[in-house]
């Protein structure tokens, strides 16, 4: 009878452990100053390109990202960029292939449901540019990575805004994704390019 | 179809049932399984990461691994002994209860207390009943190949159920699973005595629930897909204890034919599912 009482005792334990772990401090609010934007999704766009069968290039999208970002031109050192991709928005323009992509063999998205870049180090790269080091996390992998980032303009649209463009190369495999590697269906090395559109924060 | 991949995840669990059962019986079953599936997934993924490891950062499939092995454990220590009947079902419901929470660290992170202890209820309460169904039929069926054809079968159309559930992986894993019970199988060629006994249902029962419960839960598997086949093995209750020695035969069609049919409704259902593109 003893071990009858191993289940109740078991689900309770586990689901006051869940409440007791579960019990975050709560976020500090945050004011945002002059040399801070967020990221406009609406006018953002995250495009990447592997190697299919070592043939083409095949593409496909995250058809959602936000973030901030904090950047001093002169003081570029002391920025900070946060971004956040969420791995259910991709897509390949092919539904299968997508819900492929949010399973165990790529994102396992359920439990990994974001990419998540965080900087670390941003330094000027050029007239325009900078060198953003930092934290790339997916797949319930981190990686250190440094992306060159461009200033492609300024302009004014309900508010002023600027715009960034990010390329850069990843292999998949450093974050775990190893699928299809063995036969070459699908290349190793995934291009990302992210064009961004900043606007000041409400 | 990527041969290589179903040779990967395949050959370790065969070969080390092989080794195991010809020198241990079928107690090393469970422990083949489990530990073929752990190197399968090391040669198809990743080597998993340790479970000190995992507390800092989680990751279901390999939470559910370890768990696999630890139940192979437990069914060494409790398949041989005279128990209640109830300690098996009892043990398996804590073993699934215990486990997908461990699975759930990130997916649950948001959830309530009493969301997640509807869930693990659902999950105690669903293997613990397997457990006890399988239990009575290894009881009553004729110690011999039949369970552990059966067993192959269950574990062999789990897999290609969390494979059309969006998860070649977890298909794998659980392939590698029944590849070891079809190497105890076919090991009583030349060794006759191994059979499985009813503690033995402990592991079968976590095993075919456990991977079901990861394709729902940290995979895309439809939860009404995972519902039939999950209770698949509870249609063995059906037949009549008086039929496995008036008329065994008869006993072990009826037996097959109640279980394997929902599983194959459940594939059915998926493959309908589908998306019809050429991916």
């Amino acid at each position: 009878m003893k071990s009858l009482l191993l289940l109740p005792a078991t689900v309770i334990a586990l689901a006051y452990a869940h409440e007791v772990a579960g019990a975050a401090p709560a976020a500090a609010g945050r004011t945002f100053g002059e040399h801070d934007w967020a990221i406009d999704p609406v006018h953002s766009s995250v495009v990447f390109r592997v190697k299919h069968a070592n043939a083409s290039w095949f593409q496909g999208t995250f058809d959602k990202i936000e973030g901030t970002i904090t950047l001093d031109a002169a003081k570029p050192e002391d920025g900070a960029v946060h971004l956040l991709i969420p791995v259910e928005s991709v897509d390949t323009n092919d539904a299968k292939r997508d819900g492929h992509l949010k399973g165990s063999d790529f994102f396992s998205a359920k439990e990994n449901p974001n990419i998540e870049f965080t900087s670390t180090k941003i330094t000027k790269g050029g007239d325009d540019g900078y060198m953003v080091a930092g934290k790339l996390a997916m797949a319930g992998k981190e990686q250190a990575v440094t992306i060159p980032v461009v200033k492609t303009g300024a302009g004014d649209f309900f508010g002023p805004r600027e715009g960034w463009m990010a390329t850069f190369k990843i292999k998949r495999s450093e974050f775990g994704m190893t699928y299809g590697l063995a036969k070459d269906a699908l290349g190793d090395e995934i291009e990302l390019s992210i064009a961004l559109e900043t606007v000041k924060p409400k | 179809m990527n041969v290589q991949a179903i040779l990967a995840g395949v050959l370790p669990p065969l070969a080390l049932a092989l080794l195991g059962v010809s020198r241990f019986g079928a107690r090393a079953t469970g422990l083949a399984a489990a530990l073929g599936a752990l190197l399968a997934y090391g040669l198809l993924k990743r080597w998993p990461a340790l479970p000190h490891e995992l507390w800092r950062n989680a990751d279901g499939t390999e939470w559910l691994l370890w768990c696999v092995l630890g139940v192979a454990l437990l069914t060494l220590v409790v398949r041989g002994r005279r128990g209640p009947a109830f300690l098996v079902p009892a043990l398996a419901a804590a073993c699934a209860a215990g486990s997908l929470h461990l699975m759930l660290t990130k997916v649950a992170s948001g959830w309530s207390g009493a969301t997640l202890a509807l869930h693990l209820g659902i999950a105690a309460i669903g293997v613990g009943a397997v457990a006890a169904a399988w239990q009575r039929t290894l009881r009553a069926a004729p110690q011999g190949m039949f369970p552990l054809v059966l067993a192959t079968v269950v574990l062999s159309l789990d897999s290609g159920i969390a494979t059309l559930g969006n998860s070649a992986l977890l298909g794998q894993l659980c392939g590698a699973v029944a590849a070891a019970f079809g190497a105890t199988a076919g090991a009583r060629l030349w060794r006759k005595d191994a059979a499985l006994l009813p503690g033995d249902a402990l592991f079968f029962a976590f095993a075919h629930g456990a991977f079901l419960l990861a394709g729902v839960h940290v995979q895309y598997l439809p939860w009404t897909a995972a519902v039939i086949a999950g209770a698949a093995p509870l249609l063995a209750l059906a037949v009549p204890r008086s039929w496995w020695s008036s008329r065994p035969r008869v006993a072990i069609a009826a037996t097959s034919a109640l279980v394997v049919l929902p599983l194959l409704v459940a594939i059915l259902m998926l493959i309908a599912e589908q998306d019809q593109s050429g991916y």
